[in-house]
């Protein structure tokens, strides 16, 4: 394959330096000028027209010329002869001198090509600019590199160059005009005007473009401080759902136009500098925008082929700018104040002892003294009841005033402002970012450096990365040049289990009396009556002290990442250029978690492996004393090779061709390896021998011959997987690609696109394996029409629409039977076996999604500009489990069998409203409206054939992740909920509307509700910013809507429970005044196996469900740039602006609870908690 | 540089990257444990799904020996359809049909064997044997098919009657085959398994749920058997018999209880082990009834709640419908084929065909192995000899999946009479009638959605 490469770059290379010799060279006396004619043509490759009368009556010619150029060779052979001449490409026409007056010595027009290159100040290119003859016959636009060539215009032209935010400017025709310099418009903001869209492989005039796309620039970008690369997209770019507080799968909310896979990625493909990027987001340093492209639809996203489905994020970064040195500095600081517990909706202290007084009356529910005693494990004032219910010879008897008392202490004390104390502090963030950028245009350099440290919220979490970059463009000659691009990125992170506050229950101290960490019910399995037992039999200590256990525990993730780009131009001639380059990227992550020999987990995990004598002493454990170190060690590298031919051609004023065809080959390898470490000295660095023989045969029941709660453990060490492991996943792929365009006089666009990836994930079915992706659109420049030209209002209007197939990657299935490694128990003695894990799939293909898109793009009274899109996309070929013919051999696989559907509306508005030299006001307003619906999948046993559940609770009812043919991924289904029965049971609502109890069989989906999407359907993004003079203001404003959330129902029961939960269910008559279920129902621990249809039908019911819209204040910033002031004037400084800004300021949610998912919290968390920065940014 | 040239380049790299790519794309997963060695398939015939023959269970409940004394009419309950000879035993076509999934299952099993043996790394001669072992062990699964949807065969009809696909292919995205008929499908599982026989194992009485020269000969036994083709049966019994010198039959007098019986994987009585799951089963009054109250395997499988979970011993009156139970406890009884099964096919092709004194050896091997001191079964009558066989195979194998197909053979020749089935009150909720369609079973609606041509049995 690259020997393949080099040959052709070779062979092209070569051809082309003799294509372009060009020059002529004649030596001939009197001959007819038809011999002329033929020698030109042998040694180019122009070709003469012209008809053959045209000759008669010319004179014979002598002409001696060497390497001379076709212009002068044609003025001198047909210098006194009745003829003219015209070139057009490659063809020469000769005519018969029409104008007799020539002949009298009037100058005589000749026609000529023009070439030339629009550039600004700083030299660089500008695209887009019309260019034009005074007359207006002939015209044409610059390209992306800035270049023009008018055919055929008369040499005594004026040419015009026009161009929006650049002074005009004319100059007269000339063959090759050179570089024509453009000084910017003053008042103009020419950041704003987005002109060209780059889809990473190549940049499109923004007017060419068929396809959906959002785009936004460093000026919008960076007008808010960015502490991470996706905060400051949030809100920018219809389409784009970006939230951290609202998760689909597990994961933050990323997705562009809703869903299209279940089994792979659901994660946009990410292009950084022109190639897909396998690394993670954090890598992205945002003071590095230079502009963020999202490639929505078929049109736009199609070249990408497989990975394309799920939208397509290119991100450009900043580059080299020749000249002197240009240095710029930043530094941020910001500020994240700690919890405010007081503000959080809880339950006082008191509800929990209220609980347990009610329990202690309703006798029945008192766990026995001696059971306490034995190990089961207890809440705080649970055993001052049951020693209430002793008898009262029992030296451990209280009588009931001594157990009110007890516990009206203990309900006195509450531990939030304490949890505040001892385990929050005040999180900061620190950034510095330099960057050096110059160089000629021979080489330019473009080099940063970027440091961040952070400290948590929680105590002893905190984490620091650094990155440098260097970017360096050299031109070797004019045609040919290397971009080259070196990132090194380390990132460290440490955490220590700092226990979340709704684990403990309230009236729980972390310090004793003297101020040493104190046990907590929380991860201790043993209660302290019991542990005090064993101790004394020699086993561990089995309580978790949190405080202590802080310092005992840490995971550090360490994450290097290496990146090389380098991509070389050739440009061809003017008309062809080729790219050829590639990246590798390195990405090693180590994760390092390491508990004490004194830490809990170490403490219960020897209790948990051990094995006692016949009086019940502690005898010996699996597990040795000292530290236990779980090293997980993961590797992704990548390597893209592409090779990329471009094309692009104006044929006359009228016609413009631009094409590029490719291929790319890929690979990307993922490996990890695993190793823990048991009775490990991080000093000494020794570990001691451990049977992991037995270990691993060893069930967790290996403690139980001495007693069942000593099988409790909060994390079993272990675990045959997680000791030792290794894995490898390699994916290849290979793509050729194609992109074409044609306008017509800028007027009429249409372009397409096509790509076949093939990969080594794929099936044996032949008839799939070169399945093509593809695209066609088409735009209509309405505005360029000539009876727009009257409505002046109206500067620019675009209409278009496109279709397509765009790919998904899902690496479930494979087309071989695979096996997995299992043991058969049933031969004499077990022997190893392997069993079927997937069977043979060979019509394995890629998943699909068909995406139509209609647009509007509009620009009025100049400075209102917008777009509207509408988009179906239908995903099918989806892989995820599907029910197949049992008489296959299995009755469900991972086949290409789901669908799913996403419809969707977007707009976007930009309106510079006021734009003079001190005083700007623009707004940004984007709108998304998608909805998704789950077309075909496979629930499995949840439904028989009726369409009923055969589960009490089906799993969708609980997770917000599921998909439920004809509902939204992510449905939200809850039950009716009828309140309580006299004894407090909850009671539920059939489809009727008869009363019964959730336990009883279910009535299938008919019993449920459903209640939308979990996922927001709208979003909307608010901007504006003004500036006045050297100051700006700059503020942003998110909303989400168009689904549900659940309000958690109180509980009494959990450690922390929410406002209200007091009030539960008492005596009969109360169901009368609440739905919050009687606590015993669910505290016996005689029927546990009944209650999870209770506890859900409360929990997951309809009127607890809500509209989840929710309105953020996102950030507010101001800045003000003092490089005026002398000091920093002299100091070298070009600018130097202080900005300040508060993040996350203010939400409010539309329902009657104003439960906000913008609080980051859940339903307890009242308030957003804002984040305060402060940063400088200078240039010199 | 000419236009025409950089076509053609572009046309020639295109080229060259397409012919590069195929072999660039060839490489093998790793971290996914592929098929690709002999050994690889030895393991993979040693998955403990193939030891088990999952639907005894479901089978069992077919047969004229089990009651359900708590039934109620209205119960949906797969195990109830079954009992009743409902013409389909499960409204959810979303998931996997009973009976029908888990024979289909094994046989991909022994498919992906077939498939991929042949180009296996390894020696040529483990290879072979692994073929014949998936050979035997499809034929098997067959057996059990073609039992259970076809028509009992009938050398007349068995060229038009259809029985079930005959899968081959491992590829889950292939279409399935029509209905093989039954003479097609018994053609392959005799050719299948005399193909097998020459590279089989001598013995496998280290696991007998692999395969063997006496396993291959026990199935042909059975298959022979049920096409009522008794001398073929009786020849490939003493085949059986004969190959493996390790079989025997275990004296059921000796053990005091089922625990101390030995496993079946290494039983000299087991020939090609299966095992069921170990549900209780409740045998009808009537059957019980049957029993000669000295059998061994009555005080070895029979609980009593009248006796406190004990040995049905103490009580034979059988006075009420649930008070016996049939339980397999801790021993995993083989519902494949074993000795007692060859030797009672033996005695019946003898019996069959006249040859009273072969019939008698076979029958009394099989019971002196059954009684304490025990006399000796004689008779001259051709007839009372078969009988008596017939009904040794009642008490040999109660509850072992083959009652089933023994009711269809008889049935064949007018030996079953109507059977009733009970509610827990009594009443008559369903009947047998010797000319039921229900002795075939349905294919379940599950599979037909996927094959809307597949023709269903009445």
């Amino acid at each position: 394959m690259r020997i393949a490469a080099f040959i052709i770059t070779i062979t092209c290379l070569h051809v082309s330096a003799t294509a372009f010799a060009q020059k002529i060279s004649l030596n001939e006396k009197n001959v007819p000028v038809e011999k002329i004619f033929d020698d030109i043509s042998k040694q180019t490759h122009y070709i003469f027209f012209y008809e053959k009368n045209v000759l008669n009556g010319t004179s014979k010619v002598s002409i001696n010329v060497k390497d001379a150029d076709l212009q002068s060779v044609l003025s001198i052979c047909l210098k006194d002869q009745p003829l003219i001449y015209t070139i057009a490409g490659n063809i020469v026409g000769i005519k018969k001198r029409e104008n007799p007056a020539a002949d009298n010595g009037v100058p005589l027009v000749t026609l000529i090509d023009i070439t030339g290159r629009v550039v600004d100040e700083q030299n660089k290119p500008i695209a887009s600019c019309s260019v034009y003859t005074a007359d207006r016959k002939h015209g044409t636009s610059t390209d992306v590199q800035g270049f023009f060539k008018l055919n055929a215009v008369a040499d005594t032209a004026v040419i015009y160059i026009k161009c929006i935010g650049y002074l005009s400017k004319h100059v007269n025709a000339e063959k090759n005009i050179g570089d024509i310099e453009l000084k910017v418009e003053v008042n103009s903001l020419a950041d704003v005007q987005v002109k060209t869209v780059n889809n990473g492989y190549q940049h499109i005039l923004a007017e060419q473009e068929t396809g959906a796309v959002s785009q936004i620039s460093t000026k919008q970008y960076e007008s808010q401080i960015n502490t991470d690369f996706l905060s400051g997209l949030t809100g920018k770019l219809s389409g784009v759902a970006i939230n951290n507080n609202i998760q689909f799968n597990g994961n933050n909310l990323f997705q562009i136009r809703g869903l299209s896979t279940i089994t792979g990625s659901q994660n946009p493909l990410i292009v950084l500098d022109g190639y897909p990027t396998e690394l993670t987001l954090n890598d992205i340093n945002p003071n590095e925008i230079k502009s963020v492209t999202v490639l929505k639809d078929a049109a736009a996203a199609a070249i990408y082929g497989v990975r394309s489905s799920n939208g397509v994020v290119i991100i450009e970064r900043k580059d080299a700018k020749e000249g002197a040195p240009q240095i710029s500095f930043r530094t941020t600081i910001a500020i994240t104040p700690k919890e405010n517990y007081s503000r959080y909706r809880w339950a006082p202290s008191s509800a929990y002892i209220d609980y347990l007084k009610y329990t202690a009356a309703n006798s029945g529910l008192i766990i026995p003294f001696q059971y306490l005693q034995s190990g089961y494990p207890f809440t705080s004032g649970q055993d001052l009841i049951s020693k209430g219910a002793l008898n009262p010879s029992d030296p451990n008897y209280l009588t009931q005033d001594q157990v009110n008392q007890q516990l009206a202490s203990l309900g006195s004390y509450d531990n939030t402002k304490d949890y505040g104390r001892l385990f929050l502090k005040t999180a900061i963030a620190q950034t510095y970012n330099i960057d050096v950028s110059g160089g000629n245009k021979k080489a330019s350099y473009y080099i940063t450096g970027n440091y961040s440290g952070n400290r948590a919220n929680q105590i002893n979490n905190s984490g620091y990365s650094a990155a440098l970059s260097g970017r360096l463009n050299i031109n070797f000659t004019d045609r040919f040049s290397l971009k080259l691009v070196t990132d090194y990125t380390e990132n460290i992170t440490k955490t220590a289990p700092v226990p979340d506050i709704s684990n403990f229950y309230p009236v729980e101290h972390f310090q004793d009396a003297s101020g040493n960490p104190a046990p907590t019910y929380y991860n201790s399995f043993w209660n302290t009556y019991a542990n005090k037992t064993f101790m004394a039999l020699g086993y561990q200590d089995n309580l978790n002290y949190p405080l202590a256990e802080v310092n005992q525990e840490n995971t550090k993730v360490h994450v290097i990442d290496n990146r090389i780009e380098a991509d070389f131009n050739y440009k061809i001639n003017s008309d062809f250029n080729l790219n050829f380059g590639g990246v590798y990227e390195h990405s090693h992550t180590e994760n390092r978690y390491y508990a004490s020999g004194q830490s809990a987990v170490v403490r219960q995990n020897i209790n948990f492996y051990s094995t006692a004598d016949n009086n019940g002493s502690f005898q010996s454990s699996l597990i040795p004393e000292g530290g236990y170190l779980q090293d997980n060690n993961s590797q992704l590298s990548s390597v893209t090779g592409r090779a990329q031919l471009n094309f692009s051609k104006h044929i006359g004023s009228d016609h413009f061709f631009s094409a590029i065809i490719g291929t790319e080959i890929r690979d990307r390898i993922a490996q990890g390896n695993n190793a823990g470490y048991l009775g490990y000295n991080d000093q000494t660095l020794i570990q001691l021998p451990v049977n992991y023989a037995l270990l691993n045969a060893t069930d967790p029941n290996y403690g139980s011959n001495y007693y069942f709660y000593l099988n409790s453990v909060s994390s079993k060490m272990v675990n045959t997987g997680t000791l030792f492991n290794q894995t490898y996943d390699e994916q290849r792929f290979v793509s050729v690609y194609g992109n074409g365009m044609y306008s017509f006089k800028n007027k009429y666009i249409l372009t397409g696109s096509y790509r076949v990836d093939q990969s080594n994930l794929f099936g044996t079915d032949p008839k799939f394996r070169r399945k093509p992706l593809w695209s066609v659109g088409t735009a209509w420049n309405i505005s360029k029409e000539g009876f727009m030209q009257q409505i002046s209002w109206i500067n620019e209007l675009k209409f278009r629409v496109a279709e397509g197939y765009n790919g998904n990657i899902s690496t479930v299935s494979v087309p071989e039977v695979v096996a997995i490694s299992s043991v058969n128990p049933f031969t004499s003695s077990t022997t190893p076996s392997l069993v079927l894990s997937n069977p043979a799939y060979g019509a394995l293909r890629w998943e699909q999604t068909y995406n139509f898109n209609l647009g509007l793009d509009w620009r009025i009274f100049k400075s209102i500009s917008g777009s509207i899109d509408y988009y179906n996309k239908k995903s099918t070929d989806l892989i995820a489990n599907s029910q197949i013919d049992a008489t296959r051999g299995v009755s469900n696989a991972s086949i290409n069998a789901a669908s799913m559907n996403d419809k969707g509306l977007e707009l976007t508005l930009h309106a510079d409203w006021i734009t003079h030299k001190n005083f700007n006001w623009n707004t940004g307003f984007v709108f998304s409206h998608n909805t998704n619906k789950v077309v075909s999948y496979y629930l499995g046993q949840n439904f028989n054939v009726s369409g009923t559940l055969t589960d009490f609770v089906p799993s969708y009812v609980y997770t917000s992740s599921t998909y439920v043919p004809g509902y939204a991924a992510g449905a939200i289904f809850t039950y009716r909920n009828a309140g309580l029965d006299n004894t407090g049971l909850p009671l539920i609502y059939d489809k009727k509307g008869n009363k019964k109890t959730p336990a009883s069989p279910d009535g299938g989906i008919d019993d449920l509700v459903y209640n939308g999407s979990s996922v927001p359907t709208n979003n909307i993004g608010i901007s504006n910013r003004i500036d006045i003079g050297k100051f700006y203001f700059y503020c942003m404003v998110n909303y989400h809507g168009g689904f549900s959330v659940r309000v958690p129902h109180p509980s009494i029961t959990v450690a922390r429970p929410l406002k209200g939960a007091q009030n539960f269910w008492k005596k009969s008559g109360d169901e009368n005044t609440t739905d919050i279920l009687n606590p015993a129902t669910i505290t016996s621990f005689y029927y546990r196996n009944t209650i999870q249809s209770y506890t859900e039908s409360q929990v997951y019911q309809n009127e607890n469900t809500v509209s989840g819209s929710y309105i953020t204040l996102s950030t507010i910033t101001a800045s003000y740039d003092i490089s005026s002031l002398k000091f920093l004037k002299n100091a070298g400084f070009k600018s130097f602006q202080l900005l300040a800004q508060g993040s996350n300021l203010y939400t409010r949610a539309f329902n009657k609870y104003n439960y906000s998912l913008g609080t980051g919290g859940g339903f307890e968390k009242s308030y957003i908690t804002p984040t305060y920065t402060i940063g400088i940014y200078t240039n010199f | 540089m000419k236009y025409n040239n950089i076509y053609k380049l572009a046309a020639l790299f295109t080229l060259m990257v397409i012919a590069g790519c195929n072999k660039y794309l060839d490489v093998t997963p790793k971290g996914k444990q592929l098929l690709k060695s002999t050994s690889d398939y030895n393991l993979w015939l040693n998955s403990a799904f193939l030891d088990f023959e999952n639907d005894a269970q479901n089978l069992d409940y077919l047969a004229d020996d089990i009651d359900n004394p708590t039934l109620t009419a209205s119960s949906t309950a797969v195990n109830d359809l079954i009992y009743t000879w409902a013409t389909q035993f499960l409204a959810n076509i979303t998931i996997e049909p009973p009976i029908w999934g888990d024979h289909y299952t094994s046989i991909y099993y022994y498919n992906t064997v077939l498939v991929g043996i042949d180009t296996a790394a390894g020696s040529t001669q483990q290879g072979a044997q692994l073929k014949a072992e998936a050979l035997l062990g499809r034929a098997f699964e067959y057996l059990y098919l073609i039992n259970l949807y076809a028509k009992e065969y009938d050398s007349a009809t068995a060229a038009q009657d259809l029985a079930v696909p005959f899968v081959t292919a491992i590829d889950i995205s292939t279409t399935t085959p029509p209905r093989s008929t039954v003479q097609a499908l018994y053609n392959q599982i005799i050719t299948d398994l005399n193909a097998a026989i020459p590279n089989l194992p001598v013995s496998n009485g280290t696991d007998r749920y692999r395969g063997s020269v006496a396993a291959a000969y026990s199935v042909l036994a059975r298959a022979y058997l049920y096409m009522r083709n008794y001398t073929a049966a009786e020849t490939s019994a003493q085949n059986a018999l004969k190959a493996d010198n390790t079989l025997s039959l275990l004296n059921y007098t000796t053990f005091t209880n089922v625990g101390s019986l030995p496993n079946q994987v290494t039983s000299t009585e087991s020939i090609y082990a299966r095992q069921s799951e170990n549900p209780v089963y409740y045998p009808t009054q009537s059957f019980l009834k049957t029993f000669d109250t000295t059998d061994a395997r009555l005080s070895l499988f029979y609980y009593s709640y009248d006796n406190n979970y004990n040995t049905v011993k103490p009580d034979y009156s059988f006075s009420q419908r649930g008070v016996v139970m049939f339980v397999n406890g801790n021993y995993q009884p083989n519902v494949g084929t074993t000795v007692a099964e060859m030797e009672l096919i033996i005695a019946e092709g003898a019996a069959r065909s006249g040859d009273l004194t072969t019939a008698l050896t076979a029958l009394n091997t099989v019971r002196t192995n059954r009684f304490p001191n025990y006399i000796a079964y004689t008779s001259n009558n051709k007839d009372t000899v078969l009988q008596k066989v017939l009904s040794e195979r009642t008490f040999e194998f109660p509850f072992s999946a083959i009652r089933w197909f023994d009711m269809r053979r008889l049935n064949k020749e007018g030996r079953i009479p109507g059977i009733n089935r009970y509610d827990n009150t009594g009443n008559i909720i369903a009947t047998l009638a010797p000319s039921s369609p229900r002795y075939v079973l349905q294919i379940p609606l599950a599979v037909l959605k996927f094959n809307p041509g597949m023709q269903q049995n009445p």
